[in-house]
């Protein structure tokens, strides 16, 4: 057999195989059209046009549109009201430790071997496909300073009726954070409606996805690292904070980026539904912010340049996030 | 694969075309549909069923789920929004207007013979006239005069509220409707006062106003403001007579911060003797008057120094000016000045008919629906007593109401002093229209020249 005989016909292959594959690629393209074209139309779409209109003092009630430059930018960045529902917004992170500390906890206890573990399992789930809106009905509920259940077992407690917290009425807060200007003020120390939002989110969370997350986790820990430890003398509890724990790591960090993405974007849903970011503005957080700027006066550019800079509060936060808590040690 | 494809998309296809063809038709028999967003009550379907029966060319139906101002503008501008639709308050007066939503409905009414300013109310005017240009129709008017149970005032021998009353007779009133038990705890509260409600509605009656005639100076730190405010605080934290913040959220059915609720939920329970309230209570109370035997008066709301209430306006309907069906919705908007739907509203007690003169009859003295009751009267003296607060065109009403009402609710927690809470209200207001007047060069023109002329005068 002579060479260029061989040559020949791998080259015809070899087009052949080209053909088939561009083929391919075009039915490939054709399957993911409908999608793809959702996504640009839906999604990509506009969020290059929020990018520009943030560069602009566009309003739905006016038909003409100019462009300004960072005016946005800048406005917001004068702007008190804007660095107040930053606090806000960061003020609900209060509850995210405790959140995952919940959520590993659960997720230790569903991983034991016991009866009925998938009813639980889907019990614990529960406050994640409820509807969110029933829930904060049924939680504004709860959180009434008079008849609420949360009042009701603290007066028989014995907590004194004028020492009951007023949740969703008042304006203190565990940090004691002035409602009107960012300074501390030890008269506002106390229990208001941002740590009612804050109960109700680690309530949310603690049964939800990360459960999920950490339960998944933990079924991938190898058994043996467990019992070699325990042979080697290791308590539970040691067992646990020197192998297990290590082992979560990359679940954990991946759960705190993501909580701290979805916390930055959240407190929308809760001020909508129970307080209308109030009272004095103590629950508007950026996302309702932006909603209110956007809708409610409808100045788009304004709006847009609210979420470019939240977007870049996100990115900021994630990358110091990725450069520091994305070590080495912890998730290798 | 390609055979895969074609046929998932031939099924697709099928399946479409299955479901449309499935779909349950509308019997229009040759009438225009048209659609009208509004709100959910029960009253709009003999509204509706009225239009319908005047008009058979026309077939009219009812979109309760898109009545936010956001969706209208944002539909209509992608060609898909309601025919006609209501609105209320005069932010979204403005915004409609200024986003090309609204339809001029001057010609159509001057053609129909209709002298549109002389019959409705005054105070509807505010949110239907711009310029000289008509652009809305009240659908109703609304104010509140003051209800109270009779009943309550029998059992504590006091006599009922009289019209033409003061706001200090209000208060000894509400004072003497006041319980308490033995350990100090209310059990009935005199009046059913709202902080940021009372405000509103009585600042006129003290004298003071929102802004300046020209719209450059806001005047909520005005001494007879001040006053105001400092009333409506008197009534929770003074006289304890009304209910605070914690006890409104315990009786709100939903929503947020506020709201109306509290004080209705409040009145029906009698936990309340009484309350200031719109005649479109009634929707409800109408229930308790036949069931519960209540017995209901209402006066005019008390006076503080002048005569005048700033409470109310109009839930007013506009033509979209992109329906493809403007000729049909302005039909509909024609009948709203008609008195076959003026009488009906009034019968209904869906607040007050728009219109004047169908409310100086016998029939809404008498109102079939409610015998021997005497409350009908107060609300059309409350009207003849309604002024509307002045506005600015510098700053969005929102943007206004956002920084004013972040110090009313410090008021209302009773963590600041009115005049404080004003003054700092003020002054945010004031840095937050020169901010915007800054952004718009044909506003900031017009700021200019005003304020020239203001110097110069």
């Amino acid at each position: 057999m002579s060479l260029a005989s061989t040559v020949k016909p791998s080259v015809a292959s070899k087009r052949s195989r080209h053909r088939r594959s561009l083929g391919e690629l075009w039915i490939a393209i054709l399957f993911l059209l409908p999608n793809l074209t959702g996504f640009v139309v839906f999604t990509a779409g506009p969020v290059v046009i929020s990018l520009i209109n943030s560069f602009t003092d566009k309003s739905l009630l006016t038909q003409q549109t100019h462009w300004v430059g960072f005016r946005n930018y800048a406005d917001l960045a004068a702007d008190p009201l804007f660095w107040i529902f930053l606090v806000n917004t960061v003020y609900m992170f209060i509850g995210l430790p405790f959140a995952m500390a919940g959520s590993l906890f659960l997720a230790t206890l569903l991983h034991q071997k016991i009866k009925g573990s998938t009813i639980f399992r889907t019990l614990l789930y529960l406050p994640s496909f409820t509807a969110g809106v029933a829930t904060m009905i049924l939680w504004k509920q709860l959180f009434n300073p008079d008849y609420g259940l949360i009042n009701s077992a603290l007066s028989t407690l014995g907590v004194p009726r004028e020492q009951l917290p007023q949740w969703l009425n008042s304006t203190k807060n565990l940090l004691a954070i002035d409602p009107e200007r960012l300074a501390f003020n030890p008269s506002q120390w106390g229990i208001g409606a941002r740590d009612a939002l804050v109960l109700m989110g680690i309530w949310g969370a603690i049964g939800g996805g990360n459960m999920l997350l950490y339960l998944a986790a933990l079924s991938n820990v190898p058994e043996e690292l467990n019992e070699a430890a325990q042979l080697d003398g290791a308590s539970g509890w040691q067992s646990f904070r020197n192998v297990t724990w290590p082992q979560l790591a990359p679940t954990t960090f991946f759960i705190v980026i993501m909580s701290l993405i979805g916390g930055f974007q959240g407190g929308f849903d809760q001020a909508k539904v129970m307080t209308n970011g109030g009272p004095a503005n103590t629950t508007t957080t950026l996302a309702f912010h932006i909603y209110q700027k956007g809708f409610e006066q409808f100045q788009v550019g304004y709006a847009s340049a609210v979420s470019w800079a939240l977007f870049a509060i996100v990115f900021a936060v994630t990358i110091v996030n990725w450069k520091f808590g994305n070590r080495e040690d912890l998730v290798s | 694969m390609k055979t895969l494809f074609f046929a998932v998309l031939a099924g697709l296809l099928a399946f479409t075309a299955f479901i449309t063809a499935t779909q349950p038709k509308v019997e229009l028999k040759g009438r225009t549909p048209i659609f009208w967003s509004t709100d959910l009550n029960p009253l709009r379907t003999e509204q509706v069923g009225l239009f319908n029966r005047l008009h058979p060319k026309i077939l009219l139906d009812v979109d309760p789920n898109n009545g936010n101002r956001e969706k209208v503008i944002v539909q209509s501008q992608a060609g898909v929004g309601p025919d006609v639709f209501d609105f209320w308050g005069e932010a979204n007066f403005d915004a409609f207007i200024q986003s090309g939503t609204a339809l001029d409905l001057t010609d159509a009414l001057k053609a129909r013979g209709i002298n549109f300013e002389k019959e409705v109310w005054p105070l509807a005017l505010a949110w239907t006239v711009k310029k000289g240009r008509v652009y809305a129709i009240p659908a109703n008017v609304g104010t509140d005069a003051v209800w109270f149970h009779k009943d309550l005032f029998d059992k504590q021998g006091v006599p009922y509220p009289k019209d033409s009353w003061t706001l200090a007779d209000f208060i000894e009133t509400a004072k003497k409707m006041t319980i308490r038990d033995e350990k100090g705890r209310v059990m009935q509260y005199g009046a059913l006062i709202e902080v940021d409600r009372f405000y509103n509605e009585w600042l006129a009656s003290f004298g003071g106003d929102l802004w300046s005639e020209d719209g450059t100076e806001c005047l909520i730190d005005s001494p007879e403001s001040i006053a105001c405010l400092q009333a409506g605080y008197d009534f929770l934290y003074t006289y304890k007579v009304s209910p605070t913040p914690a006890d409104e959220s315990s009786i709100a059915a939903s929503g947020g911060w506020g709201g109306t609720a509290g004080s209705m939920a409040y009145f029906r329970r009698k936990v309340g003797a009484m309350s200031p309230g719109g005649r479109w209570w009634l929707a409800q109370l109408r229930d308790d008057i036949k069931l519960k035997g209540y017995q209901l008066g209402a006066v005019t709301p008390p006076v503080a120094k002048f005569a005048k209430f700033s409470s109310g306006g109009t839930r007013a309907v506009m033509v979209n000016a992109f329906s493809p069906n403007r000729k049909e919705a302005i039909e509909f908007a024609i009948y709203l000045m008609e008195e076959p739907y003026n009488t009906l509203l009034n019968d209904q007690a869906d607040a007050l008919s728009g219109v004047k003169s169908a409310a100086y009859t016998e029939r809404y003295l008498k109102n079939p629906l409610d015998p021997g009751a005497d409350f009908h009267l107060a609300f059309r003296k409350t009207l003849e007593m309604g002024v509307q607060l002045r506005s600015t065109p510098f700053l969005p009403r929102s943007e206004f109401e956002l920084y004013l009402n972040r110090q009313i609710d410090l008021v209302k927690l009773n963590m600041k002093k009115p005049a404080d809470a004003l003054r700092d209200a003020k002054r945010e207001i004031m840095e937050a229209l020169h901010r915007n007047v800054t952004r718009d060069a044909e506003l900031q023109a017009e700021y200019d020249r005003r304020i020239a002329a203001r110097r110069t005068s």
